[in-house]
């Protein structure tokens, strides 16, 4: 970072948009702009087309499901004729009050706080862009990068609810069934990974050389 | 800008194209889910209802789920409490497709699990916890906000088919709600509720029967009360009635229509609740009010065990009941007593078959029936609960009184006093003299009874009886085993034999064949009394009555007639020189036999022959006047069997004119002639005598004779015990004479009386006593035989035997309680050899009849003969068991006796106890009796049953008192 920072401030370097070429994301080439890759025939774009808006539209949808996901049961437990309903948090909390604090935390943090952590580092990198922050731009690739990173730990919650719910089904004794908020959740992870996946890397360091510029 | 300036020109075209992108359309479609499932949610959210409940048990917020017919319908939102924390108030979240439902027919209740004699129910509450329940008819309503919930599962659902109905009842009896409705012992509903009627005076029950059946119920329907047990007592007896195990633990109600055609009822209709099917049944009588007729009646005195409901009987019948008792105050005050009673009854005019056209018409027959005399009076329907009813007789000859139709509020019927006051003067009269029976007298009598009675048998001198009875019993056996007596027969025997053996000797002497030849006309002559004596029995059946006589009647003249003919044959023998020939004839015998033995040696065949022929001729003779003895024996038969009716003097004179006849026999010419062949006859005979002598013979017969003498004095000398054994008995006589038991003993000694007097009046009397009398007549004859010297030592032996016998006699006379070991005596005498002492002695009398009857015997009267056939005939009599027979039977009766005897006193033994167990009971019995209390009928039956058992008691004891010996023969 120290390295980066001070190579940063010894040079400033010559983009390839800035130089009037295009670097193919698929194999690397430096070429001229043009539709498709010469060599490996791939789209060629200096910066993803509308990548701002649909990283943020991804983003908006997956926020939107993720308030059903925590409002909705996330589980529904049948146990001798009594049914359970119980939301992630819920879910959490009780863990907390059986006293399990390490499992406790584990669903804490993959179901609330991930997503919560990707919500706030896509919406903070879109920010950065829009508003053409002067914000550290390798810290910036780096927070974006775990954040694609950890993204589909999220679906652990899902995929333990899809196997609970298909392997308890004693009928009477005791049957799980997913609630409304596992879907919601799972669409919400969907979303916000394709969210995360629409950010053209690039739209972060243009801001540095427009800062470089309008310096 | 342009494409061809490629490494100058920077890209920058993007930042101008704000087109929006397709992807927009991702968070508008997730933001319509959304909020789509949001409002789904919300508006398929039902209104919050709240339910007040009695307790939150078990209820959880968001848990507890409201449930119709097990559907799930809402949630329990809240739970809270009511203003003041009364209640507990639950906020329930109702889908929204169920609100219109909701309307005030809703009803809530909590299902949890619950055991009750209906079943089992909510048992899937136990795993999953209780929830709740609505029931609703089903109808859309104007929903409600707030319900409050019921304690338990309502029992009628309000979806359910069905009439609800009232029931009233008096009291709530053993029924809970659910208790079943039956019809024919088919559950048609339930009973929903009972509670305390607002007033706090009856019961309200409200029950639901199920449609169809609630098409049964009509005004003529009458509800009762099944209490699973109802035992009914009553003046018809007892009645228990066990209806279902249900209705046991949790009662029931059945009904019926008791009156047919009745009209449909409507829900909420009301009905009282009878106490039981025949209480309902007969209720017709208070509730038809189209066939009913109210009277009043008024009744002096108490009406105190008259009930409500009590029959109304006329003639038995019952026609109606009574349904009011009431006291009413005479505002007018025109009467002696301000307050009178006044019963209401009704009455079916039906019952009294009267058709009922109408009320006035029922109200004229009863005028009618008032004129005739027609009233109402109480009778007591049981004494034992002293309930009373109302009975309308018709007394022709009451006082004059009408009905009277204007008295409020029903006709008043005359009443007549009832008999029941009187009864219950006569009772209490009963019961004052069962109080004044003398029962603690009774009892102490009774008591003083038993201990004489235990005194009596537990005193040394009873129980000195049975030790006397042995030593009395063990002297007459030693008397009956004393050696001598039992060497007697033998001895005698042995005698007999010996003089048989002379009788041998003699026959085998030369003179034998024409001894033979006499002795055969001798035969002929002792066929003659054989032929005769077949009559004798019966002779001496009657003679035996005519001996009883005898000893009465100077038979002493007879005797000195009879000792004058033997004088009289004495002064024909002594004209001969034979005057001592009796005493003599062991000398004229030995001198016979010397003669005998002379002629043997000297002229014997001559001599002998002129003997034999003299004493043949004599034979014949004495043949001849034998041949007058049948006549004489029918004679005496003839007397015999005359003997009771005629006088005992002309019996005597009788015998003496016999005798005398006798007498002119032995003084006939051939009888006088006699003596002359006798002298001859005689003089062989002493010759013959003198060879006897000297052979020894006479001594032998002599001693033999003597012997048997001995042998008689010794069984006489044993008999000479026999007043020792009766001082023993008087003893013990004496003894139980001074028993303490005054009555006992007058009723013993009546019963000894008795017991003698069956001794000595039945077959005792006509064996023993008769066998003594007869052995007198026999001794009396005896004595006669005792002058001749043969017949002396005879005559003593058979004295001997005779006083021997007599003292058996007096022995059997004498023994007033007898026991087994008498049995045994009886038995040992019956060993005894007496058959072949009498078979000897019977050979005796044949061959002393030979001998008597031989030559030179003619002077040997006739009447002795005739006794000694007499003997022959009794001996004969006894052989044939009759006097032994009686003899036996006798004592098997007395023995029997003794048996009865000792079974009685063992009888007292036992019946001492069980007396005073009963006197213990009878005392206990009474000490439990308290007649003032309720118990006055037990009291009269157990006063009733000891009055019973002291009657027995005096019965028993007069019947002692009259046959004493009833004790004995148990009868």
């Amino acid at each position: 970072m120290d390295n980066l920072a001070s190579s940063r401030k010894t040079y400033a370097s010559l983009t390839a948009r800035e130089a009037g070429l295009v670097a193919c994301t698929t194999c690397g080439l430096l070429d001229h702009p043009r539709q498709t890759c010469q060599r490996c025939g791939a789209a060629l774009h200096s910066r993803e087309p509308l990548s701002y808006q649909r990283t943020l539209a991804w983003l908006i949808a997956g926020m939107v499901f993720f308030i059903p996901a925590n409002l909705y049961p996330m589980l529904i437990t049948n146990t001798f004729g009594s049914e359970q309903k119980s939301t992630i948090i819920g879910g959490v909390i009780e863990l907390i009050e059986y006293g399990s604090y390490f499992v406790a935390l584990v669903v804490g943090v993959a179901s609330i706080l991930v997503p919560l952590a990707k919500f706030a580092v896509i919406g903070l990198l879109l920010a950065s862009i829009r508003r053409a922050w002067k914000l550290n731009p390798h810290q910036r690739l780096h927070l974006y990068e775990i954040t694609e990173f950890i993204g589909r730990w999220s679906m652990i919650d899902v995929f333990v609810v899809a196997i609970l719910a298909a392997l308890i089904q004693l009928d009477f004794v005791a049957s799980v069934n997913p609630g409304f908020a596992a879907v919601s959740f799972a669409l919400s992870v969907i979303f916000t990974m394709l969210s995360a996946q629409s950010l053209d890397q690039r739209l972060i360091w243009d801001s540095m050389n427009e800062t470089d510029r309008h310096e | 800008m342009s494409d061809t300036d490629r490494i100058a020109e920077p890209i920058r075209e993007e930042h101008r194209r704000m087109r929006p992108s397709l992807v927009w359309l991702a968070p508008i479609i997730a933001l319509g889910v959304s909020l789509g499932i949001a409002w789904s949610n919300w508006s398929n959210r039902g209104p919050l209802i709240e339910i007040v409940l009695e307790s939150a048990s078990g209820l959880e917020v968001g848990k507890t789920v409201l449930k119709h017919k097990d559907v799930e319908i809402g949630v329990i939102e809240d739970i809270g409490f009511t203003e003041g924390l009364k209640n507990v108030q639950a906020s329930v979240r109702i889908e929204q497709e169920f609100t219109p439902y909701l309307n005030e027919s809703a009803q809530f209740w909590i299902v949890r699990p619950q055991v009750s004699a209906r079943g089992i129910s909510g048992l899937e509450t136990v795993l999953s916890g209780p929830h709740m329940e609505v029931s609703w008819d089903g109808e859309t309503g104007t929903p409600q906000k707030r319900y409050t919930a019921l304690t338990e599962a309502p029992l009628a659902k309000p979806g359910d088919k069905g009439t609800r109905l009232r029931l009233r009842a008096s009291d709530g009896g053993s029924m809970v709600a659910g208790a079943p409705i039956l019809y024919k012992r088919i559950e048609v509903g339930k009973i929903e509720s009972k509670e305390l009627s607002a007033d706090g005076e009856r019961v309200d029950f409200s029950i639901f029967i199920n449609a169809p059946y609630d098409r049964l119920i009509t005004s003529g329907t009458r509800f009762w009360n099944l209490s699973g047990i109802a035992v009914e007592l009553g003046a018809d007896g007892a009645k228990l009635k066990v209806d279902s195990l249900a209705s046991l633990l949790q009662g029931g109600v059945s009904f019926d229509n008791v009156t047919t055609g009745g009209a449909p009822v409507e829900a909420q209709q009301s009905f009282l609740l009878y106490e039981s099917e025949e209480q309902a049944r007969r209720s017709v009588f208070a509730d038809d009010p189209s066939s009913q007729l109210r009277l009043t009646v008024e009744f002096e005195g108490s009406v105190r065990g008259l009930q409500i409901g009590a029959p109304v009987e006329y003639r038995g019948l019952r026609v109606g009941e009574v349904t009011d008792v009431a006291a009413n105050l005479n505002a007018d005050g025109s009467r002696d007593r301000d307050i009178s009673l006044i019963v209401t009854i009704v009455i079916a005019p039906a019952r009294l078959g009267l058709e009922t056209t109408g009320h006035e018409d029922s109200i004229e027959f009863i005028k009618r029936g008032v004129q005739r005399g027609l009233r109402a009076r109480l009778k007591s329907a049981s004494l034992l609960t002293g309930a009373l009813f109302v009975e309308l007789v018709e007394q022709p000859d009451a006082p004059i009184a009408l009905l009277d139709e204007l008295a409020s509020p029903y006709p008043r019927l005359p009443s007549v006093p009832s008999d029941f006051e009187d009864f219950t003067a006569s009772a209490e009269g009963v019961l004052n003299r069962l109080n004044g029976l003398p029962i603690e007298e009774m009892m102490f009598s009774a008591t003083e009874l038993l201990r004489n009675l235990n005194a009596l048998a537990s005193s040394d001198e009873t129980k000195s009886v049975p030790l006397n009875l042995n030593g009395l019993l063990a002297d007459a056996r030693n008397i009956v085993g004393d050696p001598a007596l039992e060497d007697a027969p033998k001895d005698l025997a042995a005698t007999l034999t010996a003089i048989r053996d002379v009788m041998e000797e003699i026959r085998a002497a030369g003179a034998a064949k024409a001894l033979v030849t006499a002795l055969e006309d001798a035969s002929t002559a002792a066929q003659a009394f054989t032929t005769i004596s077949i009559g004798v029995p019966a002779l001496i059946t009657s003679a035996t009555s005519l001996s009883d006589d005898l000893t009465e009647v100077p038979i002493t003249d007879l005797i000195t007639t009879a000792t004058k003919l033997l004088k009289d044959a004495d002064a024909v023998v002594t004209a001969e020189g034979i005057t001592e020939i009796p005493t003599n004839l062991n000398a004229s015998i030995a001198a016979l036999r010397e003669i005998l033995e002379g002629l043997r040696e000297v002229e014997t065949a001559k001599t002998l022959q002129a003997v034999l022929l003299a004493s043949q001729e004599a034979a014949n003779r004495v043949t001849a006047a034998s041949e007058n003895i049948p006549g004489m024996v029918q004679t005496m038969t003839g007397i015999a069997d005359n003997i009771n009716q005629l006088p005992f003097e002309d019996l005597v004179v009788a015998a003496t004119s016999l005798v005398e006849s006798a007498d002119g026999l032995v003084a006939s010419d051939g009888i006088q002639a006699a003596p002359q062949a006798l002298a001859d006859t005689l003089e062989a005979a002493r010759a013959l005598l003198v060879d006897l002598k000297e052979a020894g013979a006479a001594e032998n017969l002599s001693d033999a004779l003597k012997a048997a003498r001995d042998a008689a004095t010794a069984f006489a000398m044993a008999a000479e015990e026999t007043p020792q054994f009766i001082a023993r008995l008087n003893n013990i006589a004496a003894n139980v004479e001074q028993l303490p038991l005054d009555d006992l003993l007058i009723s013993v000694k009546a019963l000894v009386d008795d017991a003698d007097a069956l001794i000595a009046s039945q077959g005792i009397q006509q064996a023993p006593q008769a066998l003594a009398d007869t052995l007198n007549a026999a001794r009396a004859l005896m004595v006669d035989l005792q002058r001749a010297d043969t017949a002396q030592k005879l005559s003593d032996a058979l004295v001997a035997a005779q006083g021997a016998a007599q003292s058996f006699s007096g022995a059997v006379e004498g023994v007033p309680l007898l026991s087994l070991r008498l049995t045994e005596l009886a038995e040992k005498a019956n060993a005894m050899p007496i058959e072949g002492l009498l078979a000897s002695t019977t050979l005796v009398m044949q061959d002393a009849d030979r001998i008597l009857r031989a030559p030179g015997a003619e002077q040997i009267p006739g009447s002795i003969t005739a006794a000694l056939d007499q003997i022959r005939s009794l001996v004969i009599e006894l052989r044939q068991s009759g006097t032994a027979t009686n003899v036996n039977g006798a004592l098997v009766s007395v023995a029997e006796a003794g048996q009865s005897f000792q079974t009685l006193s063992q009888n007292l033994a036992v019946m001492i106890p069980k007396l005073i167990s009963v006197a213990e009971t009878a005392d206990s019995v009474l000490s439990s009796v308290d007649v003032g209390s309720e118990l006055n009928y037990e009291a009269a039956t157990a006063l009733r049953e000891v009055r019973d058992a002291a009657r027995a008691i005096t019965a028993l004891a007069s019947t002692v008192e009259r046959r004493p010996n009833s004790l004995l023969l148990g009868k």
